[in-house]
Formats: structure tokens, sequence, C-alpha cells
């Protein structure tokens, strides 16, 4: 207790003297704290996969789509084999549909629990969408109802998945150009009460909550500060394109400045554990990949040295 | 309305071009006719509806080009057109949906197109990608497509065009091949294509 309180003064010092900075007093979950920092890397594209081993020393981890492995051909398990020992791996699934009413496939969970162990990923993560309703299958991810009983079933949904799979879990906030009518709360607080009830970390994609925000017309940094930013694990980054005045989550230009601005903000108060560079579409020069990888990480290693500073002057 | 109600019915808005244009063209007669609340229904932007349905379909394009690129080689600038047509009439489902999306949209290609070069394209694709699966039509509705592994093997030989030939072997465009035959075979310990 007494350790306690001289860390809550110190974080009070902290504050006070650096305005810019924001310290949160209530701290991650144990578990999420002991996850290991991974550093700065990129989805992994069969297109991409030979200049991904050729620059292996300038990604620290990939992310592998879970589906891309699920059912284990043997050119899939050999692939996997080769990315694990040359990377450390996280797996993003699709398919998990949390705002479902269904429970998630009991199926789906086990193949997703043995690709987790067998790839040996410190987390695995998946959408905060629906992909189907029923038996329609929509093909991608649709934004759920904000509503008390739709966060009942995604609560639901979520922790029998992570009941299967014993694994941290961390779930992502997508873009959506629809609002689903009749919503009984914004999205900030529909994200918090899953992460908080489900007791989950957060992969903050930051290229949807810009995307949101423009389409949507509200402040990104109001979201950000209105979401339990000491669950982050993991941060996504790319950039997309207008399309009739919409913009487009496409994964398939460099990330933009608003972006690159927000990672610094949440960098500033949180200890990240990876940033992920999303690039799914016509991809560039790999060295344009590489130079944002690159910017990426001075961005994190900038915010842990201002953080050290500002503790080792208080 | 209750979320099972507003699950299904947006996702069939989403996916279903025949239900979206109903809804599309009066809501409120759309909402009385499907037994929904008139509130809800008038509630949903129709342009915002319209702009996800279409990226829905823009992806499916886009994983489809991927899985035959030489079918999508072939229509060249025709390659959206021909899928926006073939999409209006179809649901993919399952987690080998883009495949079945490909499967069918070969079909679509070979049907639309006979005795085209894109047609025999879309054949050479159809007969690859059927080595190992097998598209099935849902029973009740026809609209719904799944890609299913498949059990048997696949032993298949067929005579193509010497530009396919010259397709296959990467040679520039005009460039006259031999006419070719293609063995498609997939048992147990060996799959592959080859041709003479």
């Amino acid at each position: 207790v007494a350790g306690a309180a001289v860390v809550a003064a110190v974080e009070e010092d902290v504050a006070a003297e650096q305005p810019g900075i924001t310290v949160n007093k209530l701290g991650p979950p144990d578990w999420l704290q002991r996850l290991p920092r991974l550093g700065v890397g990129l989805g992994f594209r069969r297109p991409l996969a030979r200049p991904i081993v050729e620059h292996a020393a300038e990604i620290d981890f990939l992310e592998i789509i879970s589906e891309h492995y699920l059912g284990f051909s043997r050119f899939d398990k050999r692939e996997l084999r080769e990315l694990r020992r040359r990377f450390p791996l996280v797996a993003h699934g699709l398919s998990l549909s949390p705002g479902t009413l269904d429970p998630p496939d009991h199926t789906y969970l086990g193949d997703v629990g043995e690709l987790v162990k067998t790839a040996s990923t410190p987390w695995w993560s998946d959408h905060l969408a629906m992909t189907r309703a029923g038996r329609i299958d929509i093909g991608h991810l649709a934004p759920v109802p904000l509503t008390g009983e739709m966060l009942g079933i995604v609560c639901r949904n979520i922790n029998q998945a992570k009941d299967r799979i014993k694994c941290p879990f961390a779930v992502e906030n997508i873009a959506h150009t629809l609002q689903v009518p009749g919503a009984e709360m914004g999205e900030a607080e529909f994200l918090s009460q899953v992460l908080e009830q489900t007791d989950s970390g957060l992969l903050l994609d930051l290229m949807n909550l810009h995307a949101n925000a423009r389409n949507h017309c509200y402040d990104a940094y109001e979201f950000l500060e209105s979401i339990p930013l000491d669950r982050v694990v993991q941060i996504h980054i790319i950039g997309g394109h207008y399309a009739r005045g919409v913009l487009v989550d496409s994964h398939s230009r460099p990330t933009p400045e608003e972006v690159w601005q927000m990672l610094e903000f949440v960098a500033r108060r949180v200890d990240i554990k990876a940033v992920l560079l999303e690039w799914d579409e016509q991809f560039p020069e790999f060295s344009v990949i590489i130079d944002q990888l690159s910017r990426a990480r001075a961005i994190l290693a900038g915010a842990r040295l201002r953080t050290e500073v500002s503790f080792a002057v208080a | 309305m209750r979320s099972l109600e507003i699950d299904e019915l947006l996702a069939r808005l989403y996916v279903d071009p025949r239900m979206r244009s109903e809804f599309l063209a009066d809501r409120l007669s759309f909402a009385r006719r499907y037994g929904y609340e008139d509130e809800f229904v008038s509630a949903i932007d129709p342009e915002a509806l319209k702009f996800f349905a279409e990226s829905l379909v823009r992806k499916r394009a886009n994983e489809v080009r991927k899985l035959i690129p030489l079918t999508a080689s072939a229509l060249a600038d025709d390659f959206e057109a021909a899928f926006d047509r073939f999409a209006d009439g179809s649901i993919p489902s399952g987690y080998n949906r883009h495949a079945a999306d490909a499967l069918a949209f070969c079909r679509h290609v070979t049907a639309e197109r006979s005795r085209s070069f894109a047609a025999e394209v879309a054949t050479f694709d159809l007969s690859r990608l059927g080595l190992k699966l097998r598209s099935v039509t849902e029973a009740g509705n026809p609209l719904v497509i799944r890609a299913l592994k498949r059990k048997l093997p696949v032993i298949r030989l067929a005579r193509f065009s010497g530009t396919l030939r010259a397709l296959l072997e990467g040679k520039p465009a005009g460039v006259p091949g031999r006419r070719t035959l293609i063995l498609f075979l997939s048992i147990p310990g060996l799959t592959g294509i080859w041709y003479w």
C-alpha cells in the first residue's frame, strides 16, 4: 500500500510537470503487462514472402491471417514452420464474428487454438464485428448494433472463445461506413465495456479510427480519451483512399500523417507491445514498407525515451 | 427490434441485391412487407448501405482476381463488369468462400462468353481450382455457393489452344503456340498439371 502511494505521488508530480503526458493511474492488467514487446512488424502476405525474408533483420515480427492456415495443408504447415523459424508470429482472425447471435463455431475455435499453439503466438486477435447472421454469410466485417443486448452477446461469444483458446486475446475496432440505427450507446463506450467485461486486450486500428472519425464527423482524440488505452496490446497502421467522398480503409496506401500523429499520442501514454503495418493491396516497392516500419520504430523509441526521462526527472 | 432481427435484416440487405433493390425503392413498403419496424428501417442510411454492399462486391472481386489471375488477365478491363454481373446472382459462403466465388465465376465466364479466349482460360482455371475443391449450391437457396474439399481423385485430360499455351509459358500476346494437351491430376500423394 505504501509503495502504491509513492507511485501515485510520482505520477501526479509527472503529470503536473509534463501536462502533455497523461499517466494512466489504473494500469494494464497483469496478464497484459507480462506480454512480450514484439516491436514493429508486418502483415504476412504471400506476394511479399521473398522481400520479407530478405529484409528479416528490419522486421521484428509477422502477423498471420488465421484463416490462411486453418485445415493445415502440407504447404501451410511448411510455410508456418518456416515463418516461425524466422520471426515471432501473432495470429489475426477474420471469422470469430462475436456480433453474431449464434455462439462461435466450435470447429473454427479448435482450429484457431491449434494454430495459436503451433505458431507459439503470445496473443491472438479478431474483430468487434459480425461476418454472418444465421445462415447468411456477409463475407466481410460489418458493424454490430450498439445496444445493451448486443453487448451481452458479444461478451458471451468472446468469453466462450477465450475459454476454448487458452491464449491472451485482443479485439480490434473496425472501420464502417454504415451506422446501425437504434444505438443505445456510443462506439467508445461499447468497446470499453467489451474490453472490461471480457478482460481482453485491444488491437487498436488507428486507420480504422481515422476513417470512422472522418466519415462520421467526430474527434478521434476524444474517442482515444474515452477508451481504456491501458488495454492496448497492438496497434495497426496503414493508409486508405477516398472513394465518392468516403475514406475507405483499403490497406493499400502509405500511412497518413493523421495516423502517425495518433500513434505518437498513444505511444506517449501506454507501453505498446506491437505495432503492425497492415498492407494488403497494391504493394509498393519494399523500401517504402521498410521506411514505414522505421518511422513506427522511431515513434515508439521516442515515446519510451520521453517516458523514461520524465520519471528520471521526477 | 431485437438483435436477431436487426442482424438478419442487415445481413440480407448487405448481400442480397434483390432485397436491397426493394428496400431502396420504397423503405416503408419493404418494412411492412417483411414485418420490420418502420422506424428502424427508415433510419438505415440508403447511400451508406449501397456503398457498403458495393464494397463487399469489390472485396470479392479482388480475392477472386488473386485466385484466377489468368482469367482476370484474359478478361482485362472487362473483369470488373463481368464480375458485377456475376455477383448479382450469387452469395459465397463458408471458409472457402473466395474459392467458391472463383469456381462459380469461371463457370459464369464460360457460359457468358462461350468460344472466346476468356472462356477457354476460365475453363482452364476451373479445372485447376477444381483439382482440390468442388462447388455446391445450398439446398433451397441456389444463390448461396460453397466450396468443399474433394474426397475423390481427379483425372482430367483436355485440349486447349496454342494461345493458352503461350499464356501459360508467359509469352507475349499474339505469339502463336501449339495446341496443347493438359492433364489435371489429383490422386493421393500427387497433385499437379502437366501439358504437352
